[in-house]
């Protein structure tokens, strides 16, 4: 008669958790496997010369705060997507709505070269009328390829209030652009 | 679609990842508890630093300069009284450090009476403005400093005022000393010219906050001569983006301002400003 044993083993953490976990060292593997995808989503969203830096700055907060990445995740990709919106929004806060300067050139609605060449005019307008939080979400999902419970996780919400600001922000979008795209 | 990274650009940050992670990581030498190259290094450092000897045969006092002294010792000159004809021109450019096309650069003239006349460019281009949206209702237009009190509990309050409304909604704290070198640089903005005595108000003001560096004599991005002192952004709050501050040592006048990442020897974003008197609205400073 075959016998199955059930043995409860202890759960194996991911990659991502083993090395956020392990000597500093072994962060080097997380910036390998994440850094590509990290950076393009900043590229898109602040122009590739200013993700250029904001991309290193992801790494070193990640860095600094590797202890608190929550093991039971799999991919510490959202935790660092999240960490990248955060840079995102403070550094449009801090270096464009804190200056005056700055300040003009939002109010006055010049958006920055690298969405001037080629990006659709509509759709950047659209975006930027959205709700900071629902863009947030929204880009996170579209441009961060991010499920939503991922997008919860990297924003530290819940994942109905993730359904909400991606529906609220599609609707909008859509509504901008006339229902035709 | 739009733009991303080259593979280059790609290559490059990455690597430079990898290398801040290494510094990160660098386990820090144990203190030395030898006492003697400590005392020599503290004697290096005074006689770095600036030193004022007392005149006659008095005992010579060694004034080690710091931040706070050298910001109480700038002596603010005054503004000039404009003839007729002549305006007080202010041109502020504020660019990316590694690529100076990214610029915005605002030109103001005032004249006698205070009336401004302005132009502005985008990356070499001039903006019309008929051709701009007007800004959104809810706008809020920066005071200038050349309004602000002297008196210094009132001009704490202002600066308070000023430092808390840079920050985002939402957002309930203390300003750092960054923010309120981020504040006191609207004197690099300002659209006419600071009176002396606002300027040496705020001089005094910044003196008497905590972690102030002294960076000392520099070269601005425009190779003008100048003072500066700086505030390191704090990781969290600011992304590590500090804001150094240059002024004129003659003339007590801001020349710029530079935001930075990592070091204060690795500017980020320069706002520059040169002013003085001209003779038509076509003439630059």
């Amino acid at each position: 008669m075959a016998v199955t044993l059930s043995i409860d083993a202890a759960p194996v953490p991911s990659p991502d958790a083993a090395d956020l976990a392990g000597p500093p060292q072994r962060f080097h593997a997380v910036v390998d496997r994440h850094f590509d995808a990290v950076a393009a989503f900043l590229a898109r969203r602040v122009g590739p010369d200013t993700a250029e830096d904001l991309a290193q700055e992801v790494f070193v907060t990640a860095f600094r705060k590797r202890r608190k990445f929550d093991a039971r995740y799999d991919s510490a990709r959202p935790w660092l997507l999240g960490i990248a919106t955060r840079a995102v929004a403070s550094h449009r806060r801090a270096e464009r709505r804190q200056l005056q300067l700055y300040q003009r050139v939002v109010n006055e609605g010049a958006p920055p070269e690298h969405v001037r060449a080629d990006f659709d005019p509509d759709l950047f307008a659209g975006l930027t009328a959205l709700a900071r939080r629902d863009r947030d979400a929204f880009l996170l999902h579209v441009w961060g390829d991010l499920a939503y419970e991922q997008v919860a996780q990297a924003l530290d919400i819940p994942v109905g209030t993730v359904r909400s600001r991606i529906h609220r922000a599609r609707r909008q979008l859509t509504a901008h652009l006339g229902g035709a795209r | 679609m739009i733009d991303t990274f080259t593979d280059e650009q790609l290559d490059r940050a990455r690597a430079r990842t990898h290398e801040r992670v290494d510094e990160l990581t660098v386990t820090p030498r144990p203190r030395s508890r030898r006492k003697l190259p400590a005392l020599a290094l503290a004697a290096t450092a005074a006689a770095a630093a600036a030193v004022a000897f007392a005149p006659g045969s008095a005992p010579t006092r060694v004034a080690v300069a710091t931040a706070a002294t050298v910001l109480r010792d700038f002596e603010p000159q005054p503004l000039p009284t404009l003839a007729s004809g002549e305006y007080y021109a202010v041109r502020v450019v504020q660019r990316d450090a590694r690529d100076h096309e990214d610029a915005l650069d605002l030109r103001y003239w005032a004249d006698a009476n205070g009336k401004v006349h302005d132009r502005s460019f985008l990356d070499g281009k001039e903006r019309r403005a008929d051709a701009t949206p007007p800004p959104p209702v809810n706008a809020r237009k920066l005071p200038e400093l050349r309004d602000f009190p002297t008196e210094p509990q009132a001009l704490a309050a202002k600066m308070r005022e000023l430092a808390t409304a840079t920050h985002p909604p939402g957002e309930r704290r203390e300003p750092t000393t960054r923010d309120y070198i981020l504040a006191a640089s609207q004197m690099v903005t300002d659209q006419r010219g600071t009176p002396p005595e606002v300027l040496r108000a705020v001089f005094g003001f910044l003196s008497g906050l905590p972690g102030m560096k002294l960076v000392g004599h520099v070269t601005d991005p425009l190779g003008r001569p100048g003072v500066a002192v700086a505030a390191d952004g704090d990781p969290d709050i600011h992304e590590g983006v500090g804001v150094e501050l240059i002024v004129n040592p003659e003339t007590g006048r801001p020349l710029a301002m530079i935001h930075y990442r990592r070091e204060v020897s690795t500017p980020w974003l320069e706002t520059l400003r040169t002013e003085g008197v001209v003779r038509s609205t076509d003439e630059l400073p």
